[in-house]
């Protein structure tokens, strides 16, 4: 398992006749953890939906590269809202794309996903029966049962509580770790975003591009308390009051 | 450690559901919750009773009730019944399947597809437009008098509703849950089986039912007009031959064929469709 390089080339979106996204430059190495902040409504989402190839872009390009590997690279998407299929239990939304010949293989590894993020005795449960923050780890495991290459993730730790969060952060980092796929993380959380990756991207603009960028000098395992990480926040906070200012101005 | 084990706690809190029971009145505690459905039938019936008796009607145009039920003995006993019952309910699940299932096939393909849907749509709105029944003298013209038109009449009937219905369960299947199956390398084929019909069953269903009652509807027309059996014979033959009991009769069965045809739908729909959230559905989970 090893992750995608990505590399995004003055890329150009508009939706409904609205330039969302101009001359969006960046780079993505294989097995990299990115984060991607900036103000709500700049174009985070629209990004990941690039990405995951939802959306084409107006100009520019969008390339993936896998060591070894000449087909498209797998993707994942942990969307905003935890969008689960309402008609299926969870362990058979997770099973519906997870990898496998036989339904009960897939089933198996749906199970093992759903126990990595806590949620095993969920498995029979309906999507309306889950609250907020249950749904938003299905919608986790659905996304990591397809060993993905390049794992886009949108806010996915924004609907649960504190001590969950923390554990879902660790869960994913120990994944990560192990299984070195790319990540790109939209949050809005500066902290986590300061924790988890190698490297964060600042976006602002209307029409949206990277602001500024700061990469994150602190080996892993990291300490949460680590007086570095508090200097990061504070870094981070004014590049994106910057990053707003030029929306404003 | 500590955070697993609370996440999990939070997970089971969450996975049990409150059900709200409504607190009781005094009307709908046990006994008087039972009666209550009964007192208008009950009522109606003591009525016609009572209106015979005092010979408000003549009983050539409403017969006592048990000469009703005692009719329906005898057609029963006979093999009259069965033999109306069976020609009746032939021709409406030929009629119903014939048009049901191109309602739901074209439907599909309409919703799915916006050129196609301007291709056909303007059509079946025409179709629709005229009152159904006014199609009846065409379709003996076209097809006689005989087991075809009065099929091709039902299915008619039924197809209408099963299209629109659909059209509008597939054209209102939420982008998202599409968006997750791109998302995820779904090919047109996985996305259609996987999402778009169980997203849209629900709107296919509600046609499935529109469509089945347009199918006694129609069912009763065919049969009012042209045929020599059938339920609807029996109505006309009753009426010609000045026997209320028999119309009457004929009326109860077809009433409890159509109240049966729905029920085994709507438990059918209940089961494929018990992931709804409903109140109808909310109690019974875990
Ligand atoms: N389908 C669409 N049609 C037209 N405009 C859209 C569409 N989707 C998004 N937009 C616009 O694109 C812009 C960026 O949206 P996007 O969802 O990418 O923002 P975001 O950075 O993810 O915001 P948030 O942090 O609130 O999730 C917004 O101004 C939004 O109004
Ligand atoms: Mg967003």
């Amino acid at each position: 398992m090893s992750g995608a390089t990505i590399q995004i080339e003055r890329v150009e979106v508009s939706l409904a006749g609205h330039s969302i996204l101009r001359n969006l430059e960046f780079s993505v190495e294989a097995g990299e953890f990115v984060a991607l902040v900036g103000a709500s409504g700049t174009g985070k989402s629209t990004i990941l939906r690039v990405l995951a190839r939802l959306i084409q872009a107006g100009a520019g390009e969008v390339k993936f590269h896998l060591t070894g590997s000449d087909g498209p690279p797998r993707t994942a998407v942990v969307f905003q809202e935890p969008r689960l299929l309402p008609w299926l239990r969870v362990c058979d939304n997770v099973a519906l794309v997870a990898p496998g010949k036989r339904a009960a293989e897939r089933r198996q590894r749906a199970r093992e996903a759903l126990a990595a993020v806590g949620l095993s005795h969920a498995l029979d449960l309906w999507p309306r029966q889950l609250s907020g923050g249950m749904a938003q780890r299905v919608a986790l495991a659905r996304a990591l049962v397809t060993a993905p290459h390049v794992l886009l993730l949108d806010e996915p730790f924004s609907a649960v509580d504190a001590l969950t969060r923390i554990h879902l952060q660790d869960h994913l980092m120990e994944l990560w770790t192990e299984r070195r796929f790319t990540v790109v993380l939209v949050t809005h959380d500066v902290d986590e975003a300061a924790y988890l990756a190698d490297r964060i991207l600042v976006l602002g603009g209307k029409p949206a591009a990277v602001q500024a960028e700061l990469p994150v000098r602190l080996s892993r395992p990291r300490d949460r308390r680590d007086p570095y990480l508090a200097h990061l926040r504070g870094e981070l906070l004014a590049a994106l009051d910057r990053s707003t200012v030029v929306t404003v101005g | 450690m500590a955070a697993l084990r609370s996440l999990r706690a939070e997970s089971r809190r969450a996975g049990q559901r409150a059900s709200p029971r409504g607190q009781s009145g005094r009307l709908s505690t046990g006994a008087g919750r039972m009666a209550l459905p009964w007192i208008v039938p009950l009522g109606l019936l003591g009525f016609w009773w009572l209106a015979i008796e005092r010979q408000w009607v003549l009983p050539h145009q409403l017969p006592p009730p048990q000469q009703v039920l005692d009719t329906f003995a005898e057609l029963l006993v006979r093999g009259e019944l069965i033999q109306h019952v069976t020609a009746t309910v032939g021709r409406l699940l030929t009629g119903y399947g014939l048009g049901a299932a191109p309602g739901i096939l074209l439907g599909i393909m309409a919703g799915m597809s916006p050129p196609f849907r301007r291709l056909v749509d303007p059509t079946v709105q025409g179709v629709r437009a005229v009152p159904s029944l006014a199609w009846v003298p065409l379709f003996l013209l076209w097809f006689g008098i005989g087991e075809q038109a009065r099929v091709l009449l039902i299915a008619l009937g039924a197809f209408l509703p099963v299209y629109f219905n659909t059209v509008a369960g597939v054209g209102g299947v939420d982008r998202r849950l599409v968006e997750v199956g791109q998302a995820y390398g779904f090919g047109g084929g996985a996305i259609l089986w996987r999402i778009v019909l169980p997203a849209a069953l629900p709107g296919i269903f509600t046609g499935l039912r529109a469509g089945l009652s347009l199918g006694w509807m129609f069912v009763v027309a065919a049969e009012l007009i042209a045929a020599n059996n059938g339920l609807g014979f029996l109505l006309v033959e009753g009426q010609a031959t000045m026997r209320p009991d028999r119309v009457l009769a004929s009326l109860i069965a077809f009433a409890a064929l159509g109240r049966l045809s729905d029920a085994l739908l709507e438990e059918i729909e209940r089961r494929v469709l018990h992931w709804r959230d409903t109140v109808a559905t909310a109690e019974e989970e875990v």
